[in-house]
């Protein structure tokens, strides 16, 4: 019996009391978990072109394809903050032109989480298109024991942001948090710029 | 005169379809049109609804929903409810005819979709990644909630008898659940992308779904098996509705490559999946239904007008 299961079998025999303000979940899930709560990642909507079966790569980018380069790494993590090694992620997005391939694979992959949960992968930085006001990266991210998430990355240096992207973030009304729109960092030298932009995950348990 | 009195109404024969213009004081985001054909209601960059009487080109009503981003707008078979819901998780049901607000609730997520029983008494509701609640507008409270999806549903339907409703869900799956009690059916995850539409033929037999894999599925909704499948078609499909008669199914496409970009709206023969009916919109379609006499309406919007064209 864990400590979780302890203090859930004292609170049903009477010999653990909470005060009315507090509710069980949240003492367990405080007792289990002190000082290392991280907030999960916010949901965004799985939506448009989610494809099944993407190819299990890291490298989106092909040469000579249009657009700034970008590299997107992070780490897929659990709401104590311990990595979830092995985690499934799969990534899908418009191509430089604000295209989605529905055809077949460009711009989609599928991803394993390292032992740290780490994960990176080289993409573009994806295009506008008609209909969605942000440029996004979806993102879908399970875990043995722990609630899948659908998410979008969005990027700090996107022009509909005008450069405020705490402020001005709900200019696309699917952004529901800033938390999603991540800071960009231009690395490599003037010939050959990429952008380094970091995404952690952070799953609920189940 | 100002452009709300002047109501130009243009009904033309045109080949296959008659042609209804209203104007629109402000663009027009969505149309819903009842299934009698006989009332329609818009939304707008106003923050208007307004409910119009097509037989008389007439505005019955203006309801202002406030300063909200709409998310997802449906429609009562019976044109009574209009349920609007916004990108803050707030969605609120009006009756059409008093104005009256019947129903409003705050959702921890913006919605992604949303169906009336064909009763009027439920509204289903896909809440982000929560699962669908139903809500049954005789009591204004969730009367159950449907299992759990990993990814979101994003399209539903109820069957005709109410008992069944369908989910096209984020995950690439088309799960059928009893909407009484809300245990799952059947499941089927023959689609490689995510389905985006989907409804029942009028005997609850089959499940009818498509998205973009550009394909209709014809799915046994007791065993969740897809019986028979079109051929791919050049677009992907985001809306489709069986025909009263179960004869039918019109399937309204859209271009992957440009979502603001017209494509064709197809009528195809449900069995053989033939080509019916074919019509290329001007732009692209912001709303339709097949009527109870057995036509599908379509509605297109310019910048200061809204048509609608009636596919015999």
């Amino acid at each position: 019996m864990n400590r979780r299961e302890l203090l859930a079998k004292c609170a049903a025999l009477g010999s653990l009391t909470l005060v009315p303000s507090l509710a069980l979940p949240d003492v367990l899930f405080a007792w289990e978990e002190p000082g290392k709560n991280m907030k999960p990642t916010p949901w965004n909507e799985v939506g448009p072109f989610y494809k099944r079966n993407a190819p299990r790569t890291t490298h989106l980018r092909a040469p000579g394809d249009a657009g700034l380069p970008v590299t997107v790494s992070g780490r897929v993590l659990d709401t104590r903050g311990d990595a979830l090694p092995g985690a499934a992620i799969e990534i899908w997005q418009a191509d430089h032109h604000g295209r989605y391939d529905i055809d077949g694979y460009r711009y989609r992959a599928s991803l394993l989480a390292g032992g740290a949960g780490a994960y990176r992968f080289d993409s573009v930085m994806p295009g506008h298109y008609p209909g969605r006001v942000g440029q996004h990266i979806h993102y879908l991210v399970s875990a043995p024991g722990h609630k899948s998430l659908t998410t979008q990355l969005y990027f700090a240096t996107d022009p509909v942001f005008e450069g405020d992207p705490a402020r001005n973030y709900s200019r696309d009304p699917l952004i529901q948090s800033s938390d999603l729109v991540r800071p960009v960092v231009l690395q490599g030298d003037p010939k050959a710029i990429v952008a380094a932009v970091t995404f952690e995950v952070v799953l609920e348990r189940l | 005169m100002t452009r709300a009195l002047a109501v130009v109404v243009l009904v033309t024969t045109i080949g296959f379809a008659d042609e209804l213009t209203l104007p629109a004081p402000a663009p027009v985001g969505s149309v819903m049109i009842a299934k009698d054909g006989r009332i329609a209601a818009t939304t707008s960059r106003d923050h208007k609804i307004r409910v119009w009487m097509l037989s008389e080109a007439r505005l019955l009503r203006t309801i202002d929903v406030g300063d909200r981003h709409t998310a997802v707008t449906a429609f009562s078979d019976d044109c009574q409810h209009i349920l609007v819901a916004d990108y803050s998780g707030d969605l609120t049901v009006w009756d059409s005819i008093s104005g009256e607000v019947r129903l409003q609730q705050h959702l921890e997520h913006y919605p992604l979709a949303a169906a009336f029983s064909h009763d009027g008494r439920y509204v289903a509701v896909a809440v982000g990644s929560a699962p669908v609640h139903i809500f049954d507008l005789t009591s204004n409270r969730i009367a159950l909630k449907l299992a759990d999806t990993p990814a979101g549903t994003v399209a539903m339907a109820f069957s005709r008898d109410n008992g069944s409703i369908a989910t096209a869900d984020g995950d690439g799956v088309v799960r059928v659940h009893d909407a009484r009690s809300g245990k799952l059916r059947s499941e089927n995850h023959d689609f490689l992308m995510e389905p985006l539409a989907v409804d029942f033929t009028p005997d609850a037999k089959l499940v009818i779904a498509a998205g973009a894999d550009k394909q209709l599925l014809v799915i046994d909704a007791v065993s969740g098996k897809t019986l028979r499948r079109s051929t791919r078609m050049a677009d992907a499909i985001f809306y489709l509705e069986v025909s009263p008669n179960g004869r039918e199914v019109a399937v309204v496409t859209l271009h992957a490559d440009n979502l603001e970009l017209p494509a064709p709206i197809f009528l195809l023969d449900l069995h053989s999946f033939e080509k019916k009916k074919q019509w290329a919109p001007p732009a692209g379609v912001i709303g339709g239904t097949w009527t109870v006499d057995g036509h599908f309406i379509a509605a297109t919007a310019a910048p200061e007008a809204l048509h609608l064209v009636t596919l015999e």
